[in-house]
C-alpha cells in the first residue's frame, strides 16, 4: 500500500508539472510578444496606431510654399480658418515632398453652399457670428440672385474689397471689421 | 575677350567646334524624347509640405484634456468631414457628431442631429414642429477619454485599453466585436466599423498628437469651439480656461467616469 501511494503522489506531481509547463509554453506561444508590456494589452499597438498616417496638415504645412495666401488670410477675419477646411486634405495634393494633384477651390454653387455652410442663418446659430439670409443678402445688396460669394468677397480675405470699395467711394463710412 | 580673339578660337577649332554643336544638339533632343527621373526635374516642394510620419515618445507627465465651447460652436459640421476623413470612418457612423439642442417658450426640449450634423442643419423636421424658439444651441458630442472608463473594463479580450499617456484605444487586431463596450459606454460614442467589423471609436487623434499637431476636428474648426491640450502645462489654453471658466462642466459626472472631455458654457439640458 505505501509503495502505491508514494508512485500515486509522483504521478499526481508529474501532471501536475505537465500541466503548468504547458500552460507555461502554451502562454509563450499564444500571447503576443508585447503583451504585459505597459499592462495587460498588446502594448505594440499603441505604436501601431500612433505611426498611422496622417492626412490632414496644419496652415504650416500650406504656408511653406503659399505664402502669399496665407499672409492674406492671416490678416483677415477668416484668419482662424484651416485652409483644409474649404480645400482638401493635404494628402490629396502633396506626396513625399512633391506635387500629385491640383487642390481643389469650388466655385459656383458649390462655393455658395460652402460659404453658408457657415454663414447661413438658421436656430441655434450664435448670435455674434456674421449670417446671413442668402436671397435676402443678395437683394439688399442690389446684385442678381446668380453672383457667387466670391463676386464681391475675395474667399480669403472677406472684407478687402468691401473695405478698399467704401474707403475709394466714400459713401460710408469705413469699418474695421476685422 | 574681344570679338578678334573669339575668332580666332573658332578658326583654330572649327572642326571641334561644329563637332561639339551637333552632339549638343542631338544630346538636347535626346533630353527631351526621354523621361527623366521625377527626382531630377519634378517639382520638389519643401520638407515641411510632406506629412512627416515621425512619432514622438509617449508624454507621461501630460494630462490632455479636450475642451468645447458649446457658445462658439456654430453647427458648420466641419469636425465631423475632417473626422471622417483623416479616419476613415465609413458613410453613416461618426466618431464625433455634432447635436442641436432646442427649448421652445413651453420649456420643451428638442434634439436632433441630422447626417450627424454633418451636413448643416438647414429645413429639418424639427423646424416645422417648434413655431417659437426660446434657446437653440450646438453640442459638439465625441470621446470623453475618462479617467475610468467603464469600456475597457468590460472588455473580455483585453482589446480596449488605456495607454499610459491616457488615451482610450481599441486594438483592432484583438477585438472581436462582441459589442460589449458599446453597451457600456454611457457616452454612445462606440460603434462596430462597417469596414473593420470591430469596435470602433473617437481616438482624439492620437496618430496626430504623438506626432505633436493637434486632433483633425481641432485644426478643423474655425471657431475655435473645440480646444485640445495639457492641463498640466500652464502655458496652454486649456489651461488658462480650466482656471478661469465659470461654468465648466463634464457630462454625467455623477457616474464617476472621469471624462476628460469637458464643456465650457454648456446648458443644465445637455445630457
Amino acid at each position: 500500500m505505501r509503495d502505491n501511494s508514494k508512485v500515486f503522489a509522483i504521478r499526481l506531481l508529474l501532471v501536475l508539472v505537465g500541466i503548468i509547463a504547458l500552460v507555461v509554453i502554451g502562454r509563450k506561444i499564444m500571447l503576443p510578444k508585447s503583451w504585459g508590456e505597459y499592462g495587460y494589452y498588446r502594448g505594440d499597438y499603441i505604436n501601431e496606431e500612433a505611426n498611422r498616417n496622417m492626412k490632414y496638415g496644419t496652415n504650416d504645412t500650406c504656408k511653406s510654399c503659399h505664402e502669399e495666401v496665407y499672409q492674406l488670410k492671416a490678416h483677415s477675419v477668416h484668419k482662424n480658418l484651416s485652409c483644409e477646411m474649404c480645400h482638401a486634405p493635404i494628402v490629396e495634393h502633396v506626396k513625399e515632398g512633391k506635387k500629385i494633384a491640383k487642390m481643389p477651390s469650388v466655385q459656383n454653387k458649390e462655393q455658395i453652399a460652402l460659404c453658408l455652410s457657415c454663414h447661413q442663418e438658421g436656430i441655434g446659430r450664435p448670435k455674434n457670428f456674421p449670417l446671413i439670409d442668402h436671397q435676402k443678402h443678395l437683394r439688399d445688396q442690389k446684385v442678381k440672385p446668380t453672383h457667387s460669394c466670391d463676386q464681391c468677397h475675395t474667399v480669403h480675405d472677406p472684407m478687402e474689397n468691401i473695405t478698399h470699395a467704401r474707403k475709394i467711394t466714400t459713401l460710408k463710412e469705413v469699418v474695421d471689421e476685422r | 575677350m574681344n570679338v578678334k580673339v573669339t575668332q580666332e578660337i573658332i578658326d583654330s577649332n572649327r572642326r571641334t567646334f561644329i563637332d561639339k554643336v551637333i552632339k549638343g544638339t542631338i544630346g538636347g533632343s535626346l533630353m527631351l524624347m526621354i523621361p527623366m527621373s521625377s527626382k531630377l526635374f519634378g517639382e520638389v516642394l519643401s520638407e515641411e509640405a510632406t506629412l512627416k510620419n515621425t512619432i514622438n515618445p509617449m508624454n507621461l507627465k501630460a494630462n490632455y484634456c479636450f475642451m468645447v465651447d458649446v457658445s462658439a460652436c456654430i453647427g458648420c459640421g466641419n469636425c465631423c468631414v475632417a473626422d471622417r476623413k483623416e479616419n476613415n470612418v465609413p458613410e453613416g457612423q461618426y466618431r464625433t457628431w455634432v447635436e442641436r439642442y432646442v427649448i421652445d417658450m413651453m420649456n420643451q426640449i428638442y434634439v436632433d442631429s441630422p447626417n450627424g450634423g454633418e451636413k448643416g442643419y438647414a429645413n429639418t423636421p424639427l423646424h416645422e414642429t417648434i413655431k417659437e424658439v426660446k434657446e437653440a444651441f450646438f453640442v459638439p458630442k465625441l470621446c470623453n477619454m475618462c479617467d475610468e472608463p467603464s469600456c475597457t473594463q468590460v472588455c473580455p479580450v483585453a482589446a480596449t485599453f488605456t495607454t499610459p499617456d491616457g488615451f482610450v484605444l481599441v486594438d483592432k487586431e484583438h477585438c472581436v466585436a462582441c459589442g460589449y463596450c458599446i453597451q457600456a459606454c454611457p457616452y454612445g460614442v462606440r460603434f462596430i466599423n462597417e469596414e473593420t467589423k470591430t469596435a470602433d471609436k473617437c481616438t482624439w487623434c492620437y496618430h496626430r498628437v504623438r506626432k505633436g499637431k493637434l486632433p483633425a476636428c481641432v485644426n478643423a474648426c474655425p471657431t475655435g469651439a473645440r480646444k485640445f491640450g495639457d492641463l498640466n502645462d500652464p502655458q496652454s489654453e486649456v489651461f488658462k480656461i480650466y482656471h478661469s471658466a465659470s461654468r465648466l462642466r463634464v457630462l454625467k459626472k455623477d457616474l464617476g467616469n472621469e471624462p476628460q472631455l469637458y464643456y465650457i458654457n454648456l446648458h443644465e439640458e445637455v445630457v
